[in-house]
């Protein structure tokens, strides 16, 4: 099942010719004459460096792209000389601008690759044994990592799933699914460390949280899966990062979050920008992406009930007393709505109001006697 | 949705129960008795920080991963414990021996600490002094539009397959991902190299394409492997060197330098990655070889097109030091096909034809 090319070179009169020819210094230099545009292209901020932003000229940039580029199916990079007919065919199906495309993908491409760090060396681990950790803290703390090392990977394989099948003349995107790929599989590892060198070990996978990614990685388009995982999981887990950050055990932990905090807010930036592209270009689908946040919103409530709702509220007490768990609920039903409140925020934010109204998560607000808030976030 | 809930939760009394009985007060927390192990893993040299080998400890390392994996297919970590009612997440790649490389782990490392962002790390301005004529210009950006192409699809190739391997894998995904945005970085770089100042783009190449479709679709993972990272990524690394070795200004230098670099953990792993694959199952050489060969036409394709040959001639100033080049490279290609269990792969391979047509 592999392609084989649908030229034997070498039993090739042309081929055998070229290659004599060149030998005797006859070169034909036909790609001189590519026909390309010549652009003026310098970097217009010397601390920025050379953007994407400044390559966005002419028919190099993603300005001119239009909603479906017709003609390049191969590897020919945009703006390059090609043939339609002579161009190796890489199939993608993913070949419309609204597809894929989000406002500013090009700078969280660049902010990606300007902030990348690194889980073995910016973390002071060493440091982890000076401060005193209750055990049951760290137990709580260690599920809650391996619940991170747990999901994280998500936010690398459904890109990944979806990434070779983009036209490549989208490229902005597909290099930004790259960086979220490294991104995602940094956080994996440094929340695998954590646990691993906790002292408690791995503790238990979540098969309702698995339910849920196997819903993203499962959805019918890359739209659907971005608006379930960049905006809704991502989103969640985001808010999440805060909250961890707030009842970090140790100051390592502290940056931890600190730096997981600002690759993720990118992520969930990148699938609210994708979805008002929609909005704002094919509103047609918007119905599509509502059943799909239907499902993900009903896969999300499913979680309530796991393991790591009882391990944030241990963290948040700081203790399995009945004041510190007393505590712990306060603090972890706040962000619980919290989770909602900036969900909805950026429903708003691209443009898809109107979702809050079909939320799942309003009777769920209603039923755990949060109605209050839940009214303050209509307003 | 192809994956649909077995129930409403939202509107499921049971987790409404859980819900409310929890934030009462009354909690379950017997998740707390249960851990896979303890262990507590610090940095074991000074100064490298905190390594995938200092983690990579009893149940947690790789060491007891099976050859083929039937415990979990989900996405729980390695070594966690794993509950009843786990779904399963569809990976094909299940086999240790169709992903694996003892070396994941530390390319992964290195290539973290290897970084580079082209936008800023790339002293860009030194090309308004580029040193080189017009002509060698145009030859230049002609090659960088080809660097283009392989940095886009060999981003793509290890994105198609990595979403499909076992969570048991998790370094090889690392580094998979690794690969994605070390491939994307070539994209970017050559991109913007090409376009910087008064610039163009120059011709997409019909048998750089053919290859890049051959690697792409190639209908194994171990194949898509042989043909990247040790075929094609022999030659670019050969490339970098010899844009590194012919460069007249700082960009090239460096871009010739990173790539090089760069290329060279593709290789690495590929090697590794064969030689455990052929110790595991020899059985898989001749296939191997069989697809090899069908890529080697393809790489001859690609090093006698005239939108690479061609524009490599005009920087060297002949074809003499190009054919020198070609047959070195071959040279250790071959060697590495060797290294890897692949054999002597001299005798089959279209490649030395090609380097004897250039050479005379």
């Amino acid at each position: 099942m592999s392609y084989y090319g649908s030229t034997d070179y070498l039993a090739s009169p042309d081929f055998v010719l070229r290659m004599k020819d060149i030998r005797k210094g006859n070169l034909d230099l036909g790609w001189m004459k590519a026909g390309t545009e010549q652009v003026k292209i310098n970097a217009e901020s010397p601390r920025r460096g050379l953007t994407f932003l400044d390559c966005n000229r002419g028919s190099y940039g993603y300005d001119a792209l239009p909603e479906v580029p017709r003609g390049p199916r191969g590897a020919a990079p945009r703006g390059a000389s090609y043939e339609v007919d002579a161009q190796a065919d890489l199939s993608p199906e993913l070949n419309r601008k609204s597809d894929v495309w989000a406002y500013k993908v090009a700078s969280f491409y660049e902010e990606a690759m300007s902030r990348q760090w690194d889980a073995t060396t910016y973390i002071p681990w060493a440091d982890l044994e000076k401060y005193e950790r209750p055990e049951e803290v760290e137990i709580a703390f260690a599920q809650l990592c391996t619940f991170f090392t747990e999901v994280e990977m998500i936010a690398t394989d459904l890109p990944a799933k979806w990434m070779w099948r983009m036209n490549n003349q989208f490229h902005e995107v597909k290099h930004f699914i790259a960086s979220q790929a490294i991104d995602e599989a940094r956080h994996a590892e440094v929340f695998r460390k954590r646990v691993l060198a906790g002292g408690v070990g791995m503790m238990q996978a979540l098969p309702q949280a698995e339910h849920s990614l196997k819903a993203i990685l499962d959805g019918d388009s890359y739209s659907e899966a971005s608006a379930f995982m960049h905006l809704l999981a991502e989103g969640n887990v985001l808010t999440m990062f805060r909250f961890s950050e707030y009842i970090s055990p140790t100051p390592v932990d502290k940056r931890i979050f600190q730096l997981v905090m600002q690759d993720e807010a990118r992520h969930v930036s990148y699938g609210m920008q994708h979805l008002k592209w929609i909005i704002d270009h094919t509103p047609e689908r918007k119905e599509q992406l509502h059943i799909a946040l239907d499902e993900g919103e009903t896969f999300s409530i499913s979680q309530f009930d796991s393991a790591l709702f009882e391990a944030m509220i241990v963290l948040a007490g700081k203790g399995t007393k009945p004041a510190q768990i007393k505590r712990g609920i306060e603090i972890v039903g706040t962000l619980q709505v919290r989770q909602i409140e900036e969900y909805f925020g950026r429903l708003r934010r691209a443009g898809f109001e109107e979702r809050i109204e079909r939320s799942k998560f309003r009777p769920l607000l209603a039923m755990i006697g949060l109605g209050k808030q839940d009214a303050a976030l209509s307003s | 949705m192809a994956y649909i809930a077995p129930k409403d939760y939202s509107q499921d009394p049971q987790i409404m129960a859980k819900v409310m009985k929890v934030m009462s007060g009354e909690l379950d927390l017997s998740w707390m008795r249960v851990s896979a192990g303890p262990i507590e893993a610090r940095p074991t040299k000074p100064g490298y920080g905190l390594t995938l080998d200092d983690i990579n400890q009893g149940s947690y390392g790789p060491d007891r991963i099976p050859e083929i994996v039937r415990h979990n297919f989900s996405m729980a970590p390695r070594g966690a414990i794993l509950p009843p009612g786990l779904p399963s997440l569809g990976y094909r790649l299940n086999r240790k021996s169709e992903v694996w490389s003892d070396r994941a782990a530390a390319l992964f490392e290195e290539g973290k600490s290897r970084r580079w962002a082209p936008a800023h790390d790339v002293p860009w301005s030194a090309l308004e002094a580029s040193g080189l004529e017009e002509l060698q210009q145009v030859a230049m950006r002609q090659l960088c539009t080809g660097f283009v192409s392989i940095g886009l699809v060999c981003a793509d190739v290890p994105a198609r397959w990595v979403w499909q391997m076992n969570q048991e894998f998790h370094e090889v995904k690392y580094l998979l991902c690794l690969q994605m945005i070390d491939a994307t970085r070539i994209a970017e770089a050559f991109r913007k190299r090409a376009l910087y100042g008064s610039g163009a783009l120059g011709v997409d190449s019909r048998e750089l394409g053919e290859l890049l479709k051959m690697l792409f679709d190639s209908g194994t993972y171990p194949c898509a492997s042989a043909s990247m990272n040790l075929s094609l990524f022999s030659f670019v690394q050969g490339l970098g060197r010899e844009i590194a070795a012919r460069a007249r200004n700082a960009v090239d230098l460096f871009l010739g330098t990173r790539l090089t670099q760069d290329a060279t953990r593709f290789i690495a792993y590929g090697i590794d990655h064969l030689r455990q694959l052929m110790r595991a199952r020899p059985a898989e050489a001749e296939s191997l070889n069989g697809h090899l060969d069908a890529i080697e036409n393809g790489v001859v394709g690609w090093l006698g097109a005239r939108e690479t040959l061609e524009p490599l001639v005009i920087l060297a100033g002949g074809l003499d030091p190009i054919a020198r080049f070609y047959a070195r490279q071959t040279d250790e290609y071959f060697e590495r096909c060797a290294a890897s269990g692949l054999g002597d792969r001299r005798g089959r391979s279209p490649i030395p034809k090609l380097v004897s047509l250039i050479g005379g």
